[in-house]
């Protein structure tokens, strides 16, 4: 076989596949403000903004995932008169962030069942398979579940509610999301939902991901790689200031 | 300015950290007290998640400890062979109260005893102290005071392993300095506090050591024992951060020399009485969160992975 028609025609399998995504002839074509995210010393938080171009009169739904973690939620309840933890319900796997963003109310954009099978919406995405098997509180669930996003609501580490997004010209969008100072470091997925007529006409997804960086990080990773070293060190430290504290006071 | 704490995980403003430690630390040198029963809560209160606050502020105390130590050493009120005793107690329950702190942990009533435990012990110590130096100041006005016997004799004198403790003028069994030192480990390692606020008063009036050794000798255990703590959080739920532990004590070395220089024009027992006060305020806002209908029922915790 001649060796450059060869290399012509997988480099056209290539962009076939790739292409292939948006084989109902939309373009959807996704990018984030960026693709890392620092967490320094100094890390407050930070904006990322998702923007991209799609078909006009497409509806846009943006989706941000967290690394998964696994949630404990306690109620509390009334023992001769003090307030105590009694029951729990243990949730698996659930996103340890997760913000959402559409050009309309999710209801008017396509069905519930869509929402419900795309896991658009936090609603579908903590459900009752993400419970511990042993826990077979179901009748509990709805409350617990709630429970849990409005705390995770109040740390700015859920959107239940979508946030808009600016369709600046026919075909380009853009929307923003806050990243809080509490995020835990991990990749994050965003992904991009276009509908047509309450039909799903593409899904393009991309990562960023969050990690430390600096002497936050370097402390981090020492005290859980080395925690016995790391427990000495912070002994050592708290000596040698009460040491110096000591003398320098002294002499004043 | 902020600055991102690399174990707790969040990011406070570094002057509201340092404040913090200054208040702390001047309360502290005002009073003669480590102050870990005020700076938990206050930890706690500001988002830091309780663990981190225990874990952190254990290592803090070392700190205090060494440079409230050294203080002592120079005016010899330390009784070494006491502290020994006490340490050996502290050390054992120390590490039982680090596994009793990891075992509340996973069964979610870490909280629930850590806020009982500070009513408990706060409210009694607030009360002792309270009456005690309300009764002095009274009677100061009334009559000169009285010299009684150097300590009371009761029922633990007969218990075995008699030491004597010459610093001290004690003899008596070693068994009781061992449960004080153990008794105390157990709060430190749960309540995240040096325990002095006990160990002090116990020292006092239960082994009927003077108080200008009973601080002396507790301030030396406690170094050992917080220590111990440090080390044992930070190697099985790593809760030390030490960059939040370094920002404490700065503010709280400093709070205390203004502290220290303020309490020379106070009598004792003003002192004492306005401590205890402070006290019973930290156990009534504890009372307060145990009974009052928390604004949530629910509270959640979240596990990596």
């Amino acid at each position: 076989m001649n060796r450059p028609i060869f290399t012509k025609f997988s480099i056209a399998l290539i962009m076939l596949f790739l292409l292939a995504p948006h084989a109902y002839g939309t373009a959807l074509i996704i990018d984030s403000s960026t693709s890392e995210v620092k967490v320094s010393s100094s890390f407050i938080g930070t904006d990322v903004m998702v923007f991209g171009t799609a078909n006009d009169k497409d509806d846009i739904i943006v989706v941000i995932t967290g690394p998964t973690e696994t949630a404990i939620v306690r109620k509390k309840g009334r023992v001769s008169g003090i307030w105590i933890n009694k029951e729990k319900l243990e949730f698996r796997e659930i996103p340890g962030f997760y913000a959402i963003a559409s050009t309309r109310p999710l209801s008017e954009i396509t069905e519930t069942d869509e929402l419900k099978k795309q896991k658009i919406g936090i609603h579908n995405v903590i459900t009752t398979a993400s419970l511990n098997s042993k826990d077979e509180n179901i009748k509990t669930f709805k409350s617990f579940k709630d429970a849990l996003v409005r705390g995770q609501k109040t740390k700015g580490l859920y959107l239940d509610m979508p946030l808009t997004i600016d369709v600046v010209s026919k075909r380009l969008f853009k929307t923003t999301f806050h990243f809080p100072n509490n995020m835990t470091t991990g990749i994050y997925t965003v992904k991009v939902f276009s509908f047509q007529k309450k039909r799903l006409v593409s899904m393009v997804s991309k990562t960023i991901s969050v990690e430390k960086i600096g002497i936050g990080a370097d402390v981090f990773k020492f005290a859980k790689e080395q925690s016995a070293l790391y427990g000495l060190l912070a002994i050592l430290i708290a000596v040698l200031s009460g040491w110096i504290a000591s003398v320098i006071f002294r002499k004043i | 300015m902020h600055i991102y704490l690399p174990i707790a995980e969040m990011s406070v403003n570094i002057f509201l950290i340092l404040g913090m430690g200054g208040a702390v630390g001047f309360l502290s040198g005002l009073f003669g007290v480590g102050g870990g029963f005020l700076m938990t809560p206050l930890l706690i209160f500001i988002g830091v998640p309780p663990p981190v606050a225990v874990g952190t502020e254990a290592n803090q105390i070392v700190a205090s400890s060494v440079s409230g130590v050294l203080a002592h050493w120079r005016r010899a009120n330390v009784d070494f062979k006491m502290g020994f005793v006490l340490l050996l107690g502290g050390f054992v329950g120390s590490s039982l109260g680090v596994i009793l702190f990891k075992y509340l942990q996973n069964l979610g009533q870490l909280d629930l005893v850590i806020k009982l435990s500070y009513v408990i012990f706060l409210g009694i110590i607030g009360f002792l102290m309270l009456w005690e130096s309300s009764r002095t100041i009274i009677r100061s006005r009334s009559a000169a005071a009285r010299r009684g016997k150097l300590h009371q004799h009761n029922w633990f004198h007969g218990l075995p392993f008699k030491m004597r403790f010459r610093k001290s003028k004690l003899y008596i069994s070693a068994i009781l300095p061992f449960l004080i030192g153990a008794t105390v480990g157990v709060l430190s390692a749960i309540m995240g506090v040096g325990g002095g606020f006990i160990m002090v008063p116990a020292m006092i009036y239960l082994l009927g050591m003077p108080t200008s050794l009973a601080i002396g000798t507790s301030l030396f255990q406690i170094i050992f024992v917080t220590a111990n703590v440090t080390f044992l959080q930070a190697l099985t739920v790593q809760t030390v951060d030490i960059l939040l532990a370094v920002l404490l004590l700065t503010g709280a070395v400093i709070g205390a020399q203004f502290g220290s220089k303020y309490s020379v024009r106070m009598k004792g027992e003003q002192l004492r009485a306005l401590l205890a006060l402070l006290v019973l305020g930290v156990c009534v806002k504890m009372i307060f969160d145990l009974t009052v209908m928390p604004a949530d029922l629910y509270s959640i915790a979240l596990l990596m992975g």
